[in-house]
């Protein structure tokens, strides 16, 4: 079997673990890893804009809070049936995505982050002062029953959904010209790139998860209120494990996300006072030292291929054409590489 | 680069490789029994997890006879880091205040008891991970509950599916108690009725408006509602009233909008931070009423520290005095400050009711079947040393009633109920400067 | 809603206002001369507080000492924490120095909470107000007022006036330039960086004074602080400071005749606006630190 068919079959292997994994844990396991699924999948949104295109979304949870308060309404005020409304939840925040991001994206930069970190608390305080929707501070009781295996198989779905879609992108021409927004943005659209449209686009994407992760989220708790659901620990789990394992990447956000759920287990029991400050040193020592993350590292080691598909494709197909000159030079060394 | 960042993940992956061995090696005291490494089921490269070894006692189900000589355990998730850390440190105090002199005093139904206490972290997420834990993976007899709304709410779900005993001592929101959980129980004063006693002043002295500012969150917003109700009920009106946003710091604004709506009673909905900045701009604004009324914030004996002499006269609505005649009060607060170095406040004195109530239904029905225990809670009126107890079928607390405080000269009176009073309520507020 | 409170409250966003711009200006500093967004700032805000908070109750020392104390700690803080950490995502891409930067952040929130616990602190110092006018002027109030238009005015001065300060704001316009004019470009960036912290911990020092504060109160005020930023243009310290004051009075406004609500949202209105209608801000492009 060649290298692909052995991705894919350990691919099919994991989630069919996965899928039967309620069977045989406790409670307890189940649940966590149902959280360590919902982080994961939050990682991987954030991983859509932030890691391929190099904008930073310091406030992706604004996105997480709308889909969580969209099921709270709609399943605790007008009964509607949990998917339905779960689905309701990624569909709005996909929605608003839009003209937030054709807003937000002219943005560069440091203007971009602090930009989406004042709409994530602006929605907060949306959320707190809509007292005849959200019920303000008063909080919602989305629902009285526990329901933590509906919810652990529909984020196991979801994660599955995001990884597809991440992986395509990561071996696309899509992929390929939101990486070189992040290298130069000036220069891709010398090169004729619609960044706009890309980064648009890009961004509605990973804002339809959140969206529908928040949704479960509100499902599984139970009861939300605005300081809850737009809690700076999602932004920060997002950030951090996506980091971890390496932004723009298609595996990052999980190896990311599965060890910094590990890590964090082990560390915050022991260390209940100072895992804020463990956390806060961990990035600083992501960034200082392996700014590309774990992915970057395993390539070293062979463990990952290093080439991107496309990449490749694009790289055969004009080595065949030996006519057409010089190859073209879509990828740069660390675009193919990183 | 290439050598920094071999490096850099070798150090982190030794660091993280260390810390879970020093996990499993010594677990520290109050920390989990168990070390936390779990199997997740995915092939990463990362970390080693150890499957933990659980502790000793074996509890079997409800029910059937257990070893006499297995410990009983009680459980909770606090707020031990995070937002409500500095509260549920004195819940997790108590709690193990009455765990010791239970022990001290031959355990519960003859066994010893072993206090379980997880951190959540303050967020509800992890709340329910760690009540998951306690009742599946500790297997504990009983449990306590968390501290704040947000976290009682997702966990409550989990209290019902598994059919066990939770009383949370902290829990005031009364919408959490009208969702039809069958299992949970209220030990302090609904949110709701928090002012109850500035509202019995202002009807005795015939006053007739007031003005209510608070924080957007659960108890103040609760309190807003109930105080609409009240109002209504005992013909008084609410002339202003806006919740503002959690973290607000500057009130000038906010204040003078509730100086020109002229009320003749002033109350917030505060924790303390909030009361002290509002009383310190009332007085730099020159913004006053016959009445001032703060919850909670304006019955700590920081709040008086604080604001030094503009405290003068300023009513705080509270839950618990060290003055209160309760049985066992004076035994406790000896028992408190010997353990914790300082006094307790009332919501130590609340956590060892609760917790102390949990005890009682077990002593009293001796068993550790939930079914009976949660009988013999809704059958129960009584009075711990935080005041009257008596729970209604859904669970809330209708036998306690808040008490009022009003300061003089930097110390506290209690003013209301009037007949534990120590003091009379004094009214009206003469102007700031005044007093 | 009475015309008659307007002086009221007019004065009272104005004060708060220059209090803002304090907090801000030293943001706007480092951006403009190293063109790092300190995501850290409203934590060494809140340091600055705490440590004046400390002196009070353990060795009652009087705010206004510890100001000064808290400055020269800030910019010794400020020095080190550039040596050791900023210079390295310096020539890095934005996105380094903004991930450095809210990891430290994150760091010091755990500190805070880790040596003061979650309990708000404030230091009681000269209640009362003047009166004048038939209006209040809140004596704390318009002692930091007082205070900031000092420090901002000794910053300005610095950079106008003195040689050292001439050649930072030399590495402001063109690093790169001013190193081949024999300017050590690296002890410029460690003096900018060190005065942006010690202008933060010094407004940290006023802050406790004047409202409470807790280890986590650094984030509402670095979104104050980006606002007024962004709304004065990024690297300009009088556009902070025009800034600082347009966003109190809008605050108390808002408060005033909406909510408290629409109040604190004002921080972000501003911010938004201005972002999609003039990123450059009101003084104009972000590209160099202008006195």
């Amino acid at each position: 079997m060649n290298r692909r068919g052995v991705n894919v079959t350990a691919g099919v292997a994991v989630v069919g673990v996965m899928v039967a994994a309620p069977l045989v844990l406790s409670g307890y396991q189940i649940v966590f890893v149902l959280l360590t699924l919902l982080y994961i999948g939050m990682a991987y949104s954030w991983n859509l804009i932030s890691g391929y295109t190099g904008y930073l979304s310091f406030g992706h949870v604004a996105f997480f809070g709308i889909g969580a308060y969209t099921v709270g309404v709609l399943v605790a005020t007008h009964g509607w049936p949990w998917p339905v409304a779960v689905l309701t939840g990624g569909v709005l925040a996909a929605a608003l995505a839009v003209p937030l991001g054709w807003i937000m994206l002219r943005l560069r930069g440091p203007y971009f982050a602090i930009g989406m970190l004042a709409v994530a608390e602006g929605t907060r305080l949306l959320a707190s002062v809509w007292r005849g929707v959200t019920r303000g501070g008063l909080g919602i009781f989305v629902t009285t029953t526990y329901n933590v295996v509906p919810v652990y198989y529909s984020l196991l779905g979801l994660v599955v959904v995001v990884m597809t879609l991440t992986y395509w992108v990561d071996n696309s021409r899509f992929g390929l010209r939101l990486l070189s927004i992040r290298e130069d943005e000036d220069a891709a659209e010398v090169l004729g790139i619609d960044t706009t449209r890309r980064k648009l686009t890009a961004f509605v994407m990973s804002a339809a998860f959140p969206g529908m992760i928040g949704g479960l989220y509100a499902w599984y708790i139970g009861y939300i209120d605005p300081g809850s659901v737009f809690a700076l620990s999602f932004s920060l789990n997002m950030v951090l494990m996506t980091l971890l394992g390496g932004a723009g990447t298609f595996l990052g956000p999980l190896i990311g996300g599965a060890s910094f759920a590990v890590v964090l287990e082990s560390l915050w029991a022991r260390f209940p006072a100072y895992h804020l400050m463990v956390t806060g040193v961990a990035i600083m020592a992501i960034v200082l030292f392996i700014p590309n993350g774990i992915v970057a590292v395993l390539r070293r080691f062979g463990l990952i291929s290093r080439r991107r598909q496309f990449a490749s494709r694009v790289v055969r197909r004009s080595q065949r054409r030996t006519d057409e000159g010089p190859a073209p030079t879509t990828e740069k060394s660390d675009v193919a590489a990183g | 680069m290439n050598a920094t960042a071999i490096r850099g993940f070798v150090l982190l992956a030794l660091t993280a490789l260390l810390l879970a061995a020093c996990g499993t090696a010594s677990p520290p005291a109050g920390a989990p029994p168990d070390e936390a490494g779990e199997e997740t089921p995915e092939e990463t490269a990362e970390g080693s997890t150890e499957e933990t070894a659980e502790g000793t006692a074996e509890e079997t189900a409800e029910g059937t006879a257990a070893s006499d000589e297995s410990p009983i355990k009680i459980g909770a998730s606090l707020s031990l880091s995070g937002d409500y850390a500095r509260i549920a440190v004195d819940q997790r105090e108590a709690y193990e205040l009455y765990v010791a002199q239970v022990n001290e005093n031959g355990g519960l139904l003859g066994r010893q008891v072993e206090l379980v206490v997880y951190d959540d972290q303050s967020t509800p997420e992890t709340g329910t991970r760690l009540y998951e834990r306690l009742i599946t993976e500790d297997q504990v007899d009983l449990i306590m509950g968390p501290y704040s709304s947000a976290v009682s709410g997702a966990m409550m779900p989990i209290a019902e599916r598994y059919e066990m005993v939770n009383i949370a001592p902290m829990a005031s929101s009364d919408e959490l108690f009208q969702q039809g959980f069958t299992w949970s129980f209220q030990v302090i004063t609904p949110a709701s009725l928090y002012l109850e006693g500035a509202l019995e002043i202002m009807e005795e002295e015939g006053y007739t408006t007031f003005a209510y500012i608070g924080e957007d969150t659960a108890f103040p917003a609760a309190l807003m509602d109930g105080l609409g109700q009240e109002a209504e009920a005992r013909g008084l009106e609410m002339v202003f009233n806006q919740l503002y946003p959690k973290g607000t710091t500057d009130f000038t604004s906010l204040l003078a909008q509730v100086g020109a709506a002229q009320p003749d009673a002033i109350f917030g909905g505060t924790y303390v931070e909030d009361a002290v900045a509002i009383t310190r701009q009332m007085q730099e604004q020159g913004v006053i009423a016959d009445i001032v009324a703060l919850t909670v914030g304006a019955a700590e004996n920081e709040y008086a520290e604080s604001v030094g002499d503009a405290a003068q006269h300023i009513m705080g609505a509270s839950h618990w005095e060290p003055q209160l005649e309760t049985p066992g009060n004076p035994e406790f607060i000896a028992a408190y400050q010997e353990k914790a170095g300082r006094d307790p406040g009332y919501h130590a004195a609340g956590s060892y009711a609760g917790i102390s109530i949990l005890g009682m239904a077990v002593e009293a029905c001796q068993c550790l079947d939930q079914e009976d225990i949660r009988e013999e809670i809704i059958n129960l009126e009584t009075e711990t040393i935080f005041g009257p107890f008596d729970v209604d079928e859904t669970g809330a607390q209708v036998g306690k009633t808040g008490v009022m405080v009003q300061w003089f000269d930097g110390q506290k009176e209690i003013t209301w109920p009037f007949d534990i009073a120590t003091a009379e309520y004094l009214t009206p507020l003469a102007g700031w400067g005044e007093r | 809603m009475g015309v008659e409170q307007l002086p009221q409250i007019l004065i009272n966003g104005l004060l708060l206002g220059g209090l803002y711009a304090l907090i801000a200006a030293g943001l706007s500093l480092v951006f403009g001369v190293m063109r790092v967004i300190n995501f850290a700032h409203g934590e060494f805000v809140m340091l600055g507080g705490m440590v004046t908070y400390w002196l009070f109750v353990l060795y009652d020392v009087n705010p206004l000492v510890s100001f000064f104390v808290v400055l020269v700690g800030g910019l010794l803080l400020g020095a080190l924490v550039q040596a050791l950490l900023i210079r390295r995502v310096v020539d890095a891409p934005p996105m380094m120095s903004l991930l450095l930067t809210f990891g430290m952040s994150f760091f010091l929130i755990g500190l805070g909470l880790f040596l003061w616990e979650n309990i708000s602190r404030s230091v009681p110092a000269y209640g009362g107000s003047w009166r004048a006018l038939g209006v209040a002027f809140p004596r704390m109030r318009m002692i930091a007022f007082g205070m900031s238009a000092l420090v901002i005015g000794a910053v300005f001065a610095f950079l106008r006036r003195t040689r050292l300060g001439k050649a930072v704001r030399a590495t402001a316009q063109h690093a790169e330039v001013a190193m081949t004019c024999g300017i050590d470009v690296a002890r410029m960036r460690v003096i900018a960086f060190a005065m942006g912290i010690g202008m933060a911990t010094s407004a940290g020092a006023l802050l406790v004074t004047i409202s409470a504060i807790d280890p986590q109160v650094g984030g509402l005020y670095i979104l104050k602080a980006f606002a007024i930023v962004i709304l004065g243009g990024l690297g300009s310290l009088a556009g902070a400071l025009v800034g600082g004051l347009i966003l109190g009075l809008a605050e108390v406004l808002g408060t005033f005749y909406v909510s408290s609500a629409v109040g604190q949202a004002s921080a972000y209105l501003v911010l938004l606006i201005v972002l999609i209608l003039r990123p450059g801000g009101l003084m104009g492009t972000a590209e160099k630190v202008r006195a």
